[in-house]
């Protein structure tokens, strides 16, 4: 019999906090089921048990002396391959960094572990958080545990699967075009791309360091709240950090959404050829927080068009000055499709980027001026449910681009959760996009949401 | 961009491509100097790059 799903950060910080579970009884758990689930769900590159039960230990000690580190003390946790932890590989799923051990810890892995949390392990990706679910990758990659025929989204392809399948309550993701929210929708579980500047990316490798950003991964909002509260703040090692105070994530949660105004982004669905599955389900979204006493109304995003050639213009000529001396030295050991999709960057000159970075401000400052009505946007994450790993597209240049670039074009934060099922069983997802540093009030909205929907409840079939 | 431009490109930048690689890099260039465009066009010179985000003026 396969051991159940691990609880949700929420549930087992409880649960430590009236003595009815204890770490090491936790991490025994979140073992057997990993042991379990990720011989086929490929969501793990490196499995830190040792790490962990040494974690564990010490958050026993720790709790049995009176310690408080805080509600995660004692709850396991996971990483993206591209963060750092002192001692531990940082692959980026690539061939280049395969003996790349890291002699510091990113800020995340600081500030986690600082927690309590006890680190898991490090999980797949897309290569640099660019490539494609490749054959020619060292390790293999994650699938969908709704349906592991099924992409599970990228890049923090791992992060989603392990998160969705149980395996642990918090992963750590990088979103460049939508890299946490897009695992986030396809897996069916919660995910936040904060504000830039929000959450330090010190130690996390750089795919494009004016769109990168880090954020949590999660099964529920209230679990996403406990996360952000531990992970957000200043932190001068990141140039894009920003020293702006860390609101209490969890004061205003449960206030519910009675008299916000929300706009609805629904003309884009047509725009952005949503599905209909998608289309009716974001439609409902936007009845059930009617019903929960928001003012919704349809509103008008920047064009598509624009706010992708900005952002992909953008990756493109980031992606490549980081990655120019080995793709010249050492091509052979990136995968295909990350090695072209990276290369193409050496065609965009000095202008076209600046050019790109001019439109950008623009963008930017056009949904600012909408934001000024509205509390949040509800916005298409994507087309549709998860599509079949063999029809991932692997070209250089997508020909569908994701639909998640705009929050990263603009800064602003955005949040996925689930919204329904398609027909073949896989989840659909509700996007919200909220102002600058109005991560309180987006998971306000998002967790009056959940609580009305119950979508959150459904799990996959593993 | 013609495809003798791209090779002199691709040389210029010290490249090592395949040949398979260089034909899908060049099958996909079109589509990103058709993307390019988009961001091309003149702008009045006070629109100043995003750089950096600050609540309140965020870009």
């Amino acid at each position: 019999m396969t051991p159940p799903p691990v609880p949700g950060l929420a549930e087992a910080s409880r649960e430590i906090a009236a003595g009815h579970l204890s770490p090491g009884d936790l991490l025994d758990a979140t073992l057997a089921r990993i042991q379990a689930l990720d011989p086929a769900l490929h969501a793990f590159i490196e499995i830190t048990g040792d790490r962990a039960r040494t974690a564990a230990r010490k958050a026993e000690q720790e709790i049995h002396d009176g310690v408080a580190r805080g509600p995660l003390h004692g709850i396991p946790y996971g990483l993206k391959d591209l963060y750092d932890a002192a001692g531990l590989r940082t692959t980026c799923h690539s061939r280049v960094l395969l003996q790349n051990m890291a002699m510091t810890d990113s800020d995340a892995t600081t500030k986690l572990d600082g927690a309590g949390m006890m680190l898991m392990g490090k999980l797949s990706t897309h290569e640099f958080a660019i490539g494609a679910p490749n054959p020619d990758l060292p390790f293999p990659c994650a699938c969908n545990p709704w349906n592991v025929e099924h992409f599970a989204g990228g890049s923090s392809s791992g992060s989603g699967a392990a998160v969705a399948s149980g395996m642990l309550p918090l992963a750590m993701g990088t979103d460049t075009g939508g890299s946490i929210r897009l695992p986030a929708a396809y897996t069916g579980i919660v995910g936040l791309k904060p504000t830039y500047g929000r959450l330090s990316r010190f130690g996390v490798v750089p795919l494009a360091f004016s769109m990168d950003h880090a954020g949590p991964l999660t099964r529920t909002v209230e679990d996403c709240a406990l996360a952000m509260q531990a992970l957000a703040g200043y932190d001068p090692r990141d140039p894009g950090s920003a020293d702006i105070p860390v609101p209490d994530y969890l004061a205003e949660l449960k206030a519910g959404v009675k008299g916000l105004r929300i706009g609805y982004a629904r003309a884009f669905n047509a725009e952005a050829g949503v599905d209909a599955e998608e289309s009716a389900a974001l439609d409902a979204a936007a009845e059930v927080l009617r019903g929960l006493g928001a003012e919704v109304e349809e509103v008008v995003l920047p064009s598509r068009a624009r706010f992708n050639a900005a952002g992909w213009t953008v990756i493109q000529s980031e992606s490549f000055a980081v990655h120019a001396r080995d793709l010249r030295t050492r091509p052979h050991d990136y995968a295909r499709t990350t090695r072209e999709r990276i290369l193409l960057g050496a065609f965009v000159t000095g202008q076209e980027y600046v050019q790109a970075q001019r439109l950008r401000r623009v963008i930017a400052l056009e949904v600012d001026r909408l934001l000024q009505d509205y509390d949040a946007l509800i916005v298409a994450p994507f087309t549709g449910a998860a599509p079949k790993l063999t029809a991932v597209e692997h070209t250089p240049l997508r020909r569908d681009q994701p639909l998640t670039v705009l929050q990263n074009v603009t800064g602003h934060p955005a949040l996925c959760q689930p919204c329904g099922m398609s027909a073949n069983g896989l989840p659909l997802s509700l996007q919200l996009m909220g102002r600058q540093f109005g991560e309180a009030g987006l998971m306000r909205i998002a967790y009056a949401y959940e609580q009305a929907a119950g979508w959150h409840e459904k799990r996959p079939p593993v | 961009m013609t495809r003798a431009e791209f090779d002199a490109a691709i040389a210029r930048k010290k490249l090592p491509l395949t040949a398979e690689s260089k034909d899908e890099i060049f099958g996909a260039v079109d589509k990103l100097e058709a993307m390019i465009a988009l961001v091309t066009k003149p702008r009045p010179r006070e629109d100043e790059p995003a750089l950096i985000f600050v609540p309140g003026s965020p870009v």
